[in-house]
């Protein structure tokens, strides 16, 4: 019955019917897995990521403003929020699951492998090497010699004849600008609808 | 949504459980203030409602501090009544120290007598002979009388006044209460007061003694000179040959009568304001307010007592807040350990 609804008409629905905030949870569960999936390459963490967001988005359902964004906006940036707590500390938020009485779920085998077909490792090499092949040829080589084969500066700078100062330079120079290329939208997905 | 995924339904699920287990919860109690109202509005609620209160609060206290002076000067008048020894009072019949004495409450058991022999004995307290020492003396006197007694005891303040040779400057009545001002020779200004003390219970009573003996001096000293100069441009004026000569004494002779006339005026003034001592006598019956001079009012008096609200208002709700913030603190602290026992306990 609630199907034909709208996102917006689903979230004030759900503060007192919470069957329609489970419509609003298979809308848009899908592409905000994918989305912390690949951000994190850590199939667990984005499991536990996207559960995390749609009980803060439950929690926080009566405060919701449509401000022209729609629900995809508005759970995004409650995503947006979680995966950078997640990065700076390294773990995933439990905070508002423990408030809703949620219980912790583990990720089976099956789902494990799921996720990870989420992640499209081969996209994201593809967007590496693509990215890779951006910087400059000196970039390119000291990064080789540094971060895949693991020389010390010293070595590099030996092999790429230059003093060790500069074989450090190009290599910081070159992983802020793979940085960069791998920030671009190569790998956003589409949030949903 | 990715049904193959099982993690997702069993999120799924949960959320929808947690949000009927809080339906539930929500059913049972009825709702309360904070369903119907956002965060925001009752932030802004809460604001106001301790403005308010500290307002609140902040004119109680100003209005407590107002009527506890005024008891407090009610109870001083009471004392000063009992008797003070006369020694204690200041010299006023001699220069004072001070140029200026306020004599509160002293004078209640002081005898006038003391001034009258000082007056007889000329140079006994001071240098300056006695009959150049000039003080002028204000008194206030508040009376509370008996009900139903205000024309009488009015009348006799009245007649006190002409009994002392003295006069009524100016008098306000209204029903039951009323102010008089009466000037009465600075000889009689003790006896006029003590048989105005004896009409009522003193509430208020203020003595001022402002000694302007030096000015009177100096004044009368500046007079003698400015008398002898005119003497000396009469003279003058008797030689003059020329024009000219006639011209320029006449003006120095015309500038001098002026001052002349200044410094006489002045202390016509003086002699006026020490010779006549100013009691203000205030009157009313038991259970009657007193009667304020009434302004009429005016622009700047607008202005004037606009900004005086505008300052009380603010001083109000600051002396209000000064009480409100540490209950509050307290009322947080609380507020904060329940919360966290029962988060704790949810736990």
């Amino acid at each position: 019955m609630y199907e034909d609804l709208e996102d917006v008409e689903l979230i004030v629905l759900s503060t007192d019917e919470p069957e329609a905030f489970g419509v609003l949870f298979e809308r848009h569960a899908g592409s905000l897995l994918g989305y912390f999936a690949r951000r994190t390459l850590d199939p667990e963490a984005a499991a536990e990521l996207t559960a995390e967001t749609f009980a803060q988005a439950f929690a926080s359902r009566r405060r919701f403003r449509d401000r022209g964004l729609g629900a995809a906006g508005w759970l995004y940036g409650i995503g947006r929020h979680q995966l950078g707590r997640f990065f700076r500390r390294g773990a995933v938020d439990s905070r508002a699951r423990r408030r809703l009485g949620m219980p912790e779920r583990e990720v089976s085998a099956e789902d494990y492998e799921r996720i990870e077909e989420l992640i499209d490792f081969e996209q994201v090499g593809r967007a590496i090497g693509r990215a890779f092949s951006l910087l400059s040829e000196e970039q390119r080589e000291a990064l080789t010699l540094r971060v895949i084969e693991g020389r010390t500066y010293r070595e590099v700078a030996e092999t790429l004849r230059c003093t060790e100062d500069t074989a450090r330079a190009r290599v910081s120079r070159g992983l802020r600008r793979l940085a960069s290329h791998l920030e671009a939208p190569s790998l956003d997905i589409e949030p949903g609808r | 949504m990715d049904a193959s995924i099982g993690y997702l339904g069993q999120v799924r699920d949960d959320l929808v459980e947690a949000g009927v287990r809080e339906r539930r919860r929500r059913g049972r109690r009825t709702p309360g203030v904070r369903d119907r109202l956002s965060m925001r509005s009752l932030v802004a609620v809460a604001s106001v409602v301790t403005l308010v209160a500290a307002g609140t609060i902040g004119w109680f206290v100003i209005r407590q501090d107002r009527s506890g002076e005024r008891r407090a000067a009610s109870y001083d008048a009471t004392t000063g009544e009992a008797g003070t020894p006369a020694g204690l009072r200041a010299p006023t019949a001699g220069p004072a120290p001070a140029d200026e004495i306020q004599r509160n409450l002293f004078s209640a058991g002081y005898s006038p007598l003391l001034d009258e022999q000082a007056a007889e004995l000329p140079g006994v307290s001071s240098a300056i002979p006695s009959e150049l020492s000039r003080v002028i003396r204000i008194a206030e006197l508040g009376l509370v009388i008996p009900p139903d007694s205000f024309d009488q005891r009015f009348a006799q303040v009245v007649d006190v006044a002409s009994a002392h040779d003295g006069f009524v400057a100016t008098s306000t009545t209204r029903e039951r209460a009323g102010n008089v001002t009466m000037r009465v020779p600075a000889a009689r200004f003790d006896p006029a007061l003590r048989d105005l003390r004896e009409l009522g219970d003193i509430e208020v009573q203020t003595i001022q003694g402002r000694d302007v003996t030096a000015e009177y001096v100096d004044l009368r000293a500046r007079l003698r000179i400015a008398k002898s100069r005119r003497e000396v441009l009469l003279r003058l004026m008797d030689r003059a040959a020329s024009i000219e000569q006639t011209i320029r004494v006449q003006n120095a002779l015309d500038e001098t009568q002026l001052r002349i006339e200044e410094l006489q005026g002045h202390l016509r003034l003086l002699d006026d304001r020490t010779s006549l001592a100013t009691i203000r006598v205030h009157l009313r019956e038991e259970g009657v307010e007193a009667v304020t001079e009434v302004e009429t009012p005016s622009i700047p008096n607008a202005f004037e007592r606009s900004f005086a609200g505008f300052v009380g208002v603010i001083a109000g709700v600051v002396i209000g807040l000064g009480y409100l913030i540490p209950v509050a603190l307290l009322a947080a602290l609380v507020w904060f350990v329940v919360l966290r026992v029962r988060r704790h306990r949810e736990a």
